[in-house]
């Protein structure tokens, strides 16, 4: 799934219009100032600074990481367009530690 | 025997000598103890699935080990005993090997009732603990830098003891914590033992064995404390003063390195990342940066006279 998502440059140009959740074998909670994110698969623990962790939050109840996007990018007070690349970026980073999914079942 | 240890009241068919005496607080969790003969294999005792620890001797030779099986846990360790810890730790099978009790009871309180408190849904963390003032006050630091000859200096000074090397633990209501007392059984080093003021050595309790370190049976505790503060111990190797700071913000890695049973995975992970979320959010956790040649007397005078100033 990741790999249709792959554009010729390498990002993850498809992941917007896809559905991301945090899996069930993923927890995660706030400490006072970062959050950390625990893989019960692995063992892992991973920190996510305070904006991360509101990224990640949104991100699992968004219907798609471009709402996501919108919906961050209005708490922000960014453009859309200038808030894409750093979720995209945060999203590649959650997927290469096996901390969030991409639902193949639910195009947006 | 009935009696009690991390937050586990038990029931046991034979004697366990330091366990805390039953108590008359309901406690989260219940184990039966069943001595077998040694070398008898306990019911539904099936094959070991999988290697989760391994201790061993500096000769290479096997201290300890926990493998999974199919119905529960085997603890081996040798000289010790071997112990079947059922899948959800209600029921514990024990092979005893003929020795002083004292010396078959650190086996069993050191990793088989920790492992029954941790299946039942306790949190457990390697760190000592005493009580001042009616609330808990954990140590946590690397195996041999001094957190139970400090806490054995501190309950000298009148201290209540809690826990020699495994806190078990459970969040309570409003972000409180409550630290459990574990057995009645604490091992201090002879030298320890000698530096403290000899009118004070019976706040120890009655020594009941020695090997490389004396074991007291210590005072009885029948109930829980709320934990009030975290002290993690460093030894660097440095000269200079000793010095306790506050850790703010607490790093979650320090808190978390603390746990213990961390091979059972899952949901006890789980509950370690939640217990250790409410304590960063609401118990002072302060770093001591103990220099060499620092004697843990003159550690325990210090966190001593800390504590009364910033809690009690």
């Amino acid at each position: 799934m990741v790999e249709a998502l792959m554009a010729t440059d390498g990002r993850l140009s498809g992941l917007l219009d896809a559905k991301v959740s945090v899996p069930a074998h993923v927890v995660y909670r706030p400490f006072v100032h970062e959050t950390v994110i625990l893989n019960l698969q692995t063992g892992q623990y991973h920190g996510v600074n305070p904006t991360g962790a509101r990224m990640l939050e949104v991100l699992d109840r968004a219907a798609s990481v471009r709402d996501a996007v919108r919906q961050l990018a209005e708490e922000y007070k960014q453009t859309p367009v200038d808030l894409e690349r750093d979720v995209c970026d945060f999203c590649e980073h959650l997927l290469s530690r096996s901390l969030i999914e991409i639902d193949a079942q639910r195009p947006a | 025997m009935d009696g009690h240890a991390f937050a586990l009241s038990v029931a046991a068919d034979f004697v366990i000598p330091q366990l805390q005496p039953t108590s008359v607080v309901q406690l989260p969790g219940h184990v039966r103890i069943s001595r077998l003969e040694e070398g008898s294999v306990a019911p539904a005792q099936s094959e070991a699935t999988e290697r989760l620890l391994t201790r061993s001797f500096t000769n290479g030779d096997p201290m300890l080990t926990v493998d999974r099986c199919e119905s529960g846990y085997r603890v081996c360790g040798w000289g010790h005993g071997r112990y079947f810890v059922s899948e959800h730790g209600t029921d514990v099978y024990a092979a005893l090997p003929s020795i002083d009790a004292w010396r078959w009871q650190r086996l069993l309180f050191a990793q088989v009732l920790p492992l029954a408190a941790a299946l039942q849904g306790l949190t457990v963390l390697h760190a000592s603990a005493v009580a001042v003032n009616g609330r808990a006050v954990a140590f946590a630091a690397s195996s041999g830098t001094g957190k139970t000859s400090l806490a054995a200096h501190l309950v000298a000074g009148g201290a209540v003891p809690i826990t020699d090397d495994v806190l078990a633990l459970e969040l309570g209501g409003g972000g409180v914590t409550r630290a459990y007392p574990g057995p009645r059984l604490f091992g201090i080093a002879p030298a320890e033992v000698a530096a403290v003021d000899a009118s004070h050595q019976a706040r120890l309790g009655t020594a009941v064995g020695e090997d490389e370190k004396t074991y007291f049976e210590s005072a009885a505790v029948d109930r829980a404390h709320e934990l009030a503060a975290v002290y993690f111990l460093e030894r660097r190797g440095r000269s200079g003063r000793l010095r306790i700071e506050e850790v703010i913000p607490v790093q979650p890695q320090l808190l978390l390195s603390s746990g213990f049973l961390t091979y059972l995975g899952g949901d006890h992970l789980s509950r370690l990342l939640d217990v250790c979320a409410a304590i960063a959010g609401n118990v002072p956790v302060f770093h001591v940066d103990v220099p060499t040649g620092v004697a843990a007397a003159t550690l325990a005078d210090a966190v001593d006279a800390h504590l009364r100033s910033v809690m009690l």
